[in-house]
Formats: C-alpha cells, sequence, structure tokens
C-alpha cells in the first residue's frame, strides 16, 4: 500500500487513526492495533510475504532474548543472527545477481538460482537492517525487550516499514509505551505528511516525467537535455525520497512517535564528505555505527586499513540498493571522492571556499545520480558521455526548451524547496520578536497553502498522475 | 526553529487538523461503499475458493480504489492548476494544446508500418473486387484525420506519422486502380472540435455532398438531389453553446481545454426517415420521422451532464445502422463502412440514398465478415473510410489487435 494512494488515505489512514483515538487511555490495546495494522499494510502490498515479516520480527525477538540471557555465548549468537538476517536478504534479494555472476565467469551459462522465482519482498532492506540493529544494539548491552508484541510493533511498525527512515531501538523503546499524543504534535505530524505528500506528488513525480522521457531514450539524446534529464533526476530521487521520510516522520507523530531525520537539505552541502551526513542519514548512520566503526573506523593503525574501512562501507552501501553493477559503481564512485577530499588538499580548499564545494558537489552528485538511474553500466557512460559532448549527439534540441517551459513553475520550485533558503527566511522572521503578527499570518497562511497543495495532490491522484516510490525497489 | 504559540495561535492547530481530519474522514465516509461492496465481493470469493489470499487483497484494493467521489470536480482543479500553470501539455504529453486551443493527442511516432498497410489495402481490394463482381460501385475515402501533426507550432512536442502512413495506403490503393477520394484536400471537411478527436458537423456534412459528386463524376451515377441536400443553405444551423467537452477534453478537464459549440444543421426541407440500429443482428432501437426527430438525441443534447455531444448523431449508433429515406428521389442503396467519423456524416449522406446502411468496423463494433454482406446486401454503391484493419476473411484481422 502506498501513502499516495486511495486506499491509504481514505481508508487504512482514518480507519487507524479513529481507533487508535478511540484507544485513548488504552496503551497496550493502542500497540496490539498499530501492529496489526502495519502487518495488514505490509500484505497489501504481497500477503504471502508477511510470513517473512514475522519470521524475521520473531527471530530477532529470540536472538536479542538469547543474547542477553547467554551473555558468554554472545559472540555466537550474535553472529547467528547476523548470518540469518543477511541470509534472507541475500536469498530474496541477491541470490539472482550472485548466479547469475557465476554463470557469466564460467563463460556465460545461463546457472538458473533455486531461487530464481522469487520477488523482492518489498522493504526487506529496510526492515531487516532495521531487526539488525536491534540485536546488535541488544548484544551491545542496550535494552532488551521481552515483549514480542513491542519488537514487532518496532520493526514493522506502517510509517517506516517500506523505506525507511530506518529507526534504532533506543531511539523509540520508552515511546512504545510512554509516548505521548499532543494535539501539538499531532498538528506537526499533519503538516509533515502533507509536505511529503506534495512533494512526492507534485515536484518528485513531475520531475520523473522529464527524467524518465531522458534516461529511456538515451540514444537521442541531446547534450542540453542529457543534463535537464540529470537535473531533474536529481531532484526527483530528492523529493520522492525525503518526501517519503517527511511522511513517515508524520505519520510517527500522530501517533505519537517521534522518529529521527533522514535528511537535511543534502544538495546545500559543500563536500561530498558533508553530501552524506545530510542524505539518507538513518542508512549512513548505520553502516558508521554497525559495518565502518566494528572495522575500526578511522582509529587504524594505518591509513591503508582506514580506507579499507571506508571501501567496504561504500561498497555496501552501493549494493544495499540492489544487485546491479550499477549499484556497486554509485558506491565506488563515493569511495573515490572520500579518499580523494580526505587524503588530499582539495578537501581542505572546498573547506575554505564553500562556494566551489557547493558547485562540485553538486556535480559529482548529478553524476553519480546518472549512473544510479541508467539501465546498466553501458548506459550510464553512454549518458554521461553525451552529458559532456563526447557523443555524436546536438547540442541543443528545442525538446529541452519545451520541457523546461511546461514544466517551470515545479523545476522553480523543486529547485528552491531542495535548498533551505525558506527555512532560514522562515527562520529570520520567527527571531524577530516584534514581528509577532506576522509570524501568525505566515504560519497560518502557509498552512492554509499546505492544505490547498495536498487538494491539489490528492486531484493528481485522482487524474492518474503517479508513479511509484523509487526507493521501494531497494 | 520552534517557537512559542499564544492562544489564538494554537486554534491554527486545530484548523489545520480539522481540514486534514474533514478531508480523510470525508474520504471515508464515501468509500465507505466502496469498501463494503469489496469486501463483501472478496468474503464471497474466498468463501467459495474463488479468491485466493492474493487476489483477495487486490479485488479490496481495487474496490477501495475505485470510487472517486465527484469526479468533475477533480478533473474542474485539474485542469485549472494546468491553466494557471500555462501549460501546454497534460497528462505527460499525452493531450497537447496549440495556440488556436485545439487539443491533440501525443502523435504515433516512429516508422509508418508498411507491411501492415499493405496488408490493409489487400483487404480494401478484396472488397473492391467483391463489389464490383456484381456490378456495385466503389468508393475508397481518405479522411482528414484530426492529428498534432496539423499544428506546427507543436512540432517539438509530438512528431506524428499519420499522415505520412495516410499518404502511403493512398498510394497503394491509388496502384491498384481503386477509386480514391481524399478528402484531404478539401480545407472545409478538416475542421475539427477543439476538445474531441472528431470532426464538425459542418466537416461531415460537406464530405458527404463531396462524396456524392465523386460517385457522379467517377461511375456517373447520380444521386438525384445530392446537389440540393448538398447545399448548407438548405439547413437551419441549430447551435448549442459550450455544451460538448469532447474525448480529449474529457480527460484534461474544460479550464484546461475549453468547451465547443455543438451545431446541427437541421434541413429546413422536409425530411422523412426510418433508422434501426443492431448489435449482433439485433434491433437495439428504431426511430421515425424527420431528420431531427430520427437522428439526433434531443435527450442527451440538453442534458447538461453529459458532455460528449458527438453521441448525439444517431443516437450514438455504433455497430450496424440502416437507413431508410421515404423521401429519396432515386432508389440507390449505399454501404458506408467507416469508424465513428461516419456517425454525423451518415445521417446528411442517407439523403442521397433511397437506403443507406452504415457498419463501424473497429473491434468491439460490426466485425462480422464484409465480404459476406456485401455479397448478400448488395449494394449500388460502397462506400469505405476506414485506415485499418478489416475482416474479410483473410485471417488477418484480429479481435485482441
Amino acid at each position: 500500500m502506498l501513502f499516495v494512494s486511495f486506499s491509504f488515505l481514505f481508508l487504512f489512514l482514518p480507519g487507524v487513526l479513529g481507533v487508535y483515538y478511540l484507544f485513548r487511555s488504552h496503551r497496550k490495546l493502542q500497540n496490539i492495533l498499530l501492529f496489526l495494522a502495519s502487518l495488514f499494510f505490509y500484505a497489501c502490498g504481497e500477503p504471502k510475504f508477511v510470513v517473512l515479516l514475522l519470521t524475521s520480527i520473531f527471530l530477532n525477538w529470540l536472538f536479542a532474548l538469547m543474547i542477553e540471557r547467554n551473555k558468554g555465548k554472545g559472540r555466537l549468537l550474535l553472529g547467528v543472527a547476523v548470518i540469518t538476517n543477511i541470509g534472507i536478504l541475500f536469498v530474496f534479494k541477491y541470490c539472482n545477481a550472485v548466479f547469475s555472476c557465476i554463470g557469466f565467469l564460467c563463460g556465460g551459462e545461463i546457472i538458473n538460482s533455486p531461487f530464481q522465482n522469487i520477488t523482492l519482498p518489498i522493504g526487506i532492506s529496510f526492515f531487516t537492517f532495521q531487526a539488525l540493529s536491534y540485536v546488535i544494539d541488544v548484544y551491545r548491552g542496550e535494552q532488551c525487550q521481552k515483549n514480542l508484541l513491542y519488537v514487532g510493533l518496532y520493526i514493522s511498525f506502517f510509517p517506516q516499514l517500506i523505506a525507511g527512515p530506518i529507526v534504532r531501538y533506543h531511539s523509540i523503546a520508552n515511546q512504545l509505551m510512554e509516548r505521548k499524543e499532543t494535539i501539538d504534535k499531532f498538528e506537526d505530524g499533519i503538516v509533515r505528511f502533507i509536505q511529503g505528500f506534495c512533494k512526492k506528488i507534485l515536484l518528485a513525480n513531475t520531475m520523473a516525467i522529464i527524467a524518465d522521457k531522458a534516461f529511456n531514450n538515451i540514444s537521442e539524446l541531446t547534450v542540453s537535455f542529457a543534463w535537464l534529464g540529470a537535473l531533474c533526476y536529481t531532484l526527483q530521487i530528492f523529493f520522492d525520497f525525503s518526501g517519503y521520510s517527511d511522511m513517515a516522520i508524520g505519520l510517527g507523530k500522530m501517533f505519537g512517535f517521534e522518529f529521527e531525520e533522514n535528511f537535511n537539505y543534502p544538495y546545500m552541502a559543500s563536500s561530498v564528505t558533508e553530501f552524506w551526513r545530510r542524505w539518507h542519514i538513518s542508512l549512513s548512520n548505520w553502516f558508521r555505527d554497525y559495518v565502518y566503526i566494528p572495522l575500526g573506523g578511522n582509529r587504524t593503525e594505518s591509513v591503508s586499513r582506514n580506507y579499507f574501512n571506508l571501501f567496504v562501507v561504500w561498497l555496501l552501501t552501493g549494493v544495499w540498493h540492489g544487485a546491479h553493477l550499477n549499484f556497486a559503481l554509485w558506491g565506488m564512485g563515493y569511495f573515490v571522492l572520500l579518499v580523494l577530499e580526505k587524503a588530499t588538499s582539495f578537501g581542505k580548499i572546498i573547506q575554505k571556499r564553500k562556494w566551489i564545494g557547493h558547485i562540485y558537489t553538486l556535480f559529482i552528485v548529478m553524476v553519480l545520480w546518472v549512473i544510479f538511474r541508467a539501465g546498466g553500466i553501458q548506459d550510464a557512460i553512454q549518458y554521461i558521455q553525451t552529458m559532456f559532448g563526447l557523443t555524436e549527439a546536438n547540442l541543443f534540441s528545442s525538446q529541452t526548451w519545451i520541457y523546461i517551459k511546461e514544466n517551470i513553475v515545479y523545476l522553480f520550485f523543486a529547485i528552491l524547496l531542495s535548498t533551505n533558503i525558506c527555512g532560514r527566511l522562515k527562520d529570520k522572521i520567527f527571531q524577530q520578536k516584534e514581528h509577532k503578527k506576522v509570524q501568525i499570518v505566515i504560519s497560518v497562511v502557509g498552512e492554509m497553502c499546505l492544505v490547498i497543495l495536498f487538494v491539489i495532490s490528492i486531484v493528481y491522484i485522482i487524474n492518474g498522475t503517479y508513479n511509484p516510490f523509487i526507493y521501494f525497489n531497494f | 526553529m520552534k517557537i512559542k504559540w499564544s492562544r489564538k495561535q494554537r486554534d491554527k492547530n486545530y484548523i489545520i487538523t480539522f481540514c486534514f481530519m474533514f478531508i480523510i474522514f470525508g474520504g471515508f465516509f464515501v468509500q465507505s461503499s466502496s469498501l463494503v461492496r469489496s469486501v463483501g465481493t472478496t468474503l464471497l470469493g474466498v468463501m467459495r475458493g474463488e479468491v485466493s489470499l492474493s487476489e483477495c487483497v487486490n479485488t479490496f484494493k481495487e474496490g477501495c480504489n475505485l470510487t472517486v467521489y465527484n469526479q468533475d470536480l477533480s478533473l474542474d482543479i485539474f485542469s485549472f492548476v494546468h491553466r494557471v500553470l500555462g501549460k501546454h501539455e497534460a497528462r505527460n504529453f499525452e493531450v497537447i494544446k496549440s495556440d488556436e486551443g485545439q487539443l491533440y493527442f501525443h502523435g504515433t511516432d516512429g516508422e509508418i508500418k508498411t507491411e501492415e498497410l499493405q496488408i490493409i489495402a489487400d483487404e480494401y481490394e478484396i472488397l473492391y473486387e467483391e463489389t464490383f463482381r456484381y456490378g456495385g460501385h466503389f468508393l475508397y475515402v481518405q479522411v482528414p484525420f484530426k492529428n498534432i501533426g496539423q499544428a506546427p507550432e507543436l512540432a517539438d512536442y509530438s512528431t506524428d506519422n499519420t499522415e505520412e502512413s495516410e499518404n502511403y495506403l493512398v498510394h497503394l490503393m491509388q496502384d491498384k486502380e481503386i477509386p480514391v477520394l481524399d478528402l484531404r484536400n478539401y480545407g472545409k471537411c478538416a475542421k475539427y472540435y477543439k476538445t474531441d478527436h472528431h470532426w464538425t458537423e459542418e466537416s461531415a456534412f460537406f464530405a458527404s455532398a463531396y462524396i456524392a459528386k465523386e460517385i457522379k463524376r467517377i461511375y456517373g451515377i447520380d444521386l438525384t438531389g445530392h446537389e440540393y441536400y448538398g447545399d448548407i443553405k438548405n439547413y437551419e444551423p441549430i447551435t448549442y453553446r459550450d455544451c460538448f467537452l469532447g474525448s480529449y477534453g474529457i480527460r484534461v478537464g474544460p479550464y484546461f481545454a475549453g468547451r465547443d459549440d455543438f451545431t446541427v444543421y437541421n434541413p429546413k426541407f422536409k425530411t422523412n426517415f426510418d433508422f434501426k440500429h443492431f448489435i449482433d443482428g439485433e434491433k437495439q432501437f428504431e426511430h421515425q420521422g424527420t431528420f431531427w426527430e430520427t437522428f439526433i438525441d434531443q435527450e442527451m443534447l440538453e442534458d447538461s451532464n453529459y458532455k460528449n455531444k458527438y453521441n448525439v448523431n444517431m443516437y450514438c449508433a455504433y455497430v450496424e445502422s440502416i437507413i431508410q429515406n421515404y423521401l429519396a428521389q432515386n432508389d440507390y442503396s449505399g454501404l458506408l463502412i467507416t469508424h465513428s467519423y461516419g456517425r454525423s456524416m451518415a445521417q446528411y449522406m442517407s439523403l442521397n440514398f433511397k437506403e443507406l446502411r452504415y457498419l463501424d468496423p473497429q473491434v468491439g463494433r460490426y466485425n462480422g465478415n464484409y465480404v459476406e454482406y456485401i455479397r448478400n446486401y448488395k449494394p449500388d454503391v460502397v462506400i469505405l473510410m476506414y485506415n485499418d484493419k478489416i475482416n474479410v476473411g483473410d485471417g488477418q484481422w484480429k479481435e485482441d489487435e
């Protein structure tokens, strides 16, 4: 079920909200309701995979319990837990690709994977990582939840189940029993949900039209359209994913939960290092805490070992997105750039001259998104060659102008809202105490505009202008 | 940053919350009937063992997604937003608006399908030969389809091979020495509703007149009275203003598309017809009387909720229509084989024949064997105005294509 579908918006959400607040003083009942609702939400995507989700919940609950009770064998049990989780992920996500690879290496023979007919369970990477973080945290001495229902709710809670943010158990452990629902929080949640909803429907989907046009016709691209396509995909993936995160955070708030932020204006970063502190924060933190630091992080004896640690993290980050060479290459691209920023004086130059850093970061991120989006390595190379005029493609086509002209308003707002200009402006006004009335007007008008945009977004859904979330594939 | 709200400011929270809850719970109550229906259907299916678990969820979701309360209002808002944004395209370049306000569908790209056109031409030749065999007269008419190529300013929005494809088919027909009337050469026949893919009543009227003239020119058959019936001065234009939102307009809404006037040319002279419509040989309806009484669906024309007024013509008959003209000045019979463009034309063309039959060969309409139909009916004139495969029993025509 998609957050931007009729069934979610007009059946699931009001139904769950209504029953949830009917049980206002019965926290346990509320949690049971949220758990069951989450399972139903997941079942709407692919009912048979509910069994997989329940298995994951049960096993990780059991592993955590056993680790806590058998401290001496904790390491062994953790190893089993990690292998089990990664094994599940491997079977469903990577097995087919690995068998194809083996076949390729064996002289192009087709070797059928025993799981070739298995489809990718939606959100498997997200809930597996979330579950794994819980077990590892328990091994590290964090609180263990004995109640299966709460572990189940933590792993399967529908706002963040499909595409994150990847929530750490200790960050919501207390909220599971002792969260407080207030009208302020509820309203915050609504605003956040609507913001995400509009980002997805009005901006991401519009950018997708241009990006798809570019990436689906690489051989016919002109240089100008290639750049426009790359820019639009850069905006699309940001509004698509951050829109989903906003909706997840907003929904969490409506039920009294507070999730951590997943994005912080990543395209305002002045270095690739900073970009990754702002983009998909929960995933970066996960890799930092559960891969990079355990490998030794940057406190290693040798520089080469540190680079090796980075290499592993970025290879895994790339591959986490899917079993395609593109993703691995995309991750490796970031590895090279991070090492460049770390090991050479270039990092210092861009720190001193921020504007150079901004341009460089945006440029790099855009080019790497091309690798990420393209159908294959060949396509990616051809696309990038076209961007830099290395093919016989024309420099400009009037089609580029038409696509810009037709979507100029969306492009303007997409670029504007991908920066923190509006936020800074708002903060500036809100800091001045003498402008109290202006502040109220801005708040009320701003939020009423959001409601209008929400209605327009619903109209866009009714009229069939939607496409699915990019991050559902991962 | 977080700011401290006063009581008045806090009221804002309730407003936003109220608006949001109103929208989603409003939607919930509207959807609930659909929900009850789909749950009922699904449960019934599960109990009967006809629905599996995954189908069960899909059926449920489909049921939930079907009901859209006040689709018109939603289309109006959609349309209004596009107009405010000054867009020329809607729905991912599916519908494109010219500077004159004409809507066009995204064109067909790429090379024309010459092999398929050859098959089509061969099929038409079979019909021609069958007509020739019993002494009938055959005319192939190339209609000027509305296509985006007619708006040069939209060349960068979409390329289109319609005209190229039409040219090729006309060329093939001429090679086979089948008489062709290319109505694309007649400007009066190339006027279209802004919001629809069809030609106007006026264009259909003139097309009928040109066809009658061409039949006389080629075969010497004088459809007595055709000059009088083909003179527009003998008709009274009756116009319904801003009532028509055609097939393109209905996709993008009235604020983006605008609306069309709908004009019917009603004969000033005396007329008396009988018009029957058949589906699979079964009579669906019959109308008799004057031109207006026989062909124009008055109820549909005056129904403000019904927007696609083109269907007013011939009561939206779309399969097999048989028209008797009791006041015809000749005894000729005609068979018109064409798509929906024929619906507005057949009513004017029927003035020129004692009996006119109109068959629509599109999939789901009259899909019987046309060779057999001609063989059994033996009309004096066969007018074929079509550009696609037709069932002539050669095995090329398939229902699912």
